[in-house]
């Protein structure tokens, strides 16, 4: 192994030459088995995936970690808001059934059905020509006639 | 019996002799290093096969023991597979010195976590089993040499047992400890009289110098 001159050095060289033949017993020492004791270490420590246990699995569970977390809140609650929009949404159009389909009128006949109906109202009004009648003969109102005027309003009020 | 005998490599790779180590071209490394980074075991058997003992005998050479050395180099390993398979370390010719200074890194936390629990070695090696194989090296000699090196810095001492023991060259050395080539070898010159010094001298000198 020397590559440096000792001439001027006498003994080194031999210095060298036990220092070589130390390192060569040192190198021979391991039985043959030594290589694969290293490498099996190599393996296990650092080429062969070590299954995950559960304590591990628990330490690297995805909700531990916060970022993730926050996004899963956050989509959790505009999912949230937009089921309840959607819910909320009136329906359009007429409600199907056959009530619905019978209360259904055309323009025409809503105006139709208001004359009828307050051609309706007409008939059952009680007669006050009587009591205008007496209105006007005697100028103004009397507690009898206060009374029957009374009296014709709350069984107009009842038969509507 | 030769050491290669002993302790064979496991060559996956086109592997070639650099300063007496295996080691790949930098096309190669960076083609190996591209299939690592997928998790592909068959390369990362090859890079074990290739830096593994050489960071075992990193370890080794501070920790006084084979066992704490083997930890470490699991640990730096496992550390290396989880930075370039996730992307932390970019391929730019430097993966040994970043290897290995992931290494020393690790070597020193040991020997912090040792000081703390009072397991600190004294520098005496008795684990040692594979033999030496350089003629005109000793047994004798090499204790001597190990005696020597715990009364070296912790700098001193890094870049002997980067350079010897880790097989980095020079310039892989100043990368991972960032220091100027010239300075490097310098110290590194320095730390090697020492030795010699220091193993030549009688042991009772050496025991003095170990206890100060």
């Amino acid at each position: 192994m020397s590559d440096t001159s000792f001439q001027n050095d006498p003994g080194i060289e031999l210095v060298e030459q036990a220092l070589d033949a130390l390192g060569r017993a040192h190198r021979a020492q391991p039985d043959a088995g030594f290589e694969a004791r290293i490498l099996d270490a190599v393996q296990r420590e650092v080429l062969m995936p070590q299954p995950l246990s559960f304590a591990h699995a628990r330490e690297r569970s995805w909700w531990r970690d916060r970022v993730v977390l926050a996004s899963a809140a956050s989509m959790l609650i505009v999912a949230s808001i937009a089921l309840m929009l959607w819910s909320s949404k009136p329906s359009i159009g007429p409600v199907p059934g056959p009530i619905a389909r019978g209360d259904t009128l055309t323009p025409a006949e809503e105006v139709d059905e208001l004359i009828a109906t307050v051609a309706w109202l007409q008939q059952d009004l009680p007669n006050l020509n009587s009591l205008n009648e007496r209105a006007a003969s005697i100028g103004g109102l009397d507690e009898s006639l206060f009374d029957q005027a009374e009296e014709a309003l709350l069984e107009t009020e009842e038969s509507i | 019996m030769p050491i290669r005998a002993l302790c064979p490599l496991n060559k996956g790779a086109e592997l070639v002799q650099d300063r007496g180590q295996d080691t790949l071209p930098p096309e190669g490394l960076t083609a190996l290093l591209e299939r690592a980074a997928t998790g592909e075991g068959g390369a990362w058997s090859e890079l074990v096969s290739i830096y593994g003992r050489r960071v075992f005998a990193l370890a080794r050479s501070r920790l006084h023991s084979q066992e704490a050395a083997e930890e470490v180099t699991q640990s730096v390993f496992v550390t290396v597979a989880r930075k370039v398979t996730g992307g932390e370390y970019r391929e730019s010719g430097r993966f040994e010195a970043w290897l290995f200074r992931v290494a020393m890194n690790r070597v020193r936390d040991e020997i912090r976590r040792r000081r703390r629990s009072m397991v600190e070695s004294n520098g005496h090696d008795q684990d040692l089993t594979c033999p030496i194989d350089r003629p005109g090296v000793s047994d004798e000699d090499v204790q001597a040499l190990r005696a020597a090196m715990a009364t070296l810095s912790d700098a001193d001492r890094e870049i002997i047992e980067l350079r010897h023991h880790g097989g980095l060259s020079f310039r892989e050395i100043a990368e991972l400890t960032g220091e100027p080539m010239g300075t490097l070898l310098a110290r590194h010159h320095r730390a090697l009289r020492k030795l010699r010094d220091l193993m030549e001298a009688p042991a009772d000198e050496n025991e003095m110098e170990s206890s100060r």
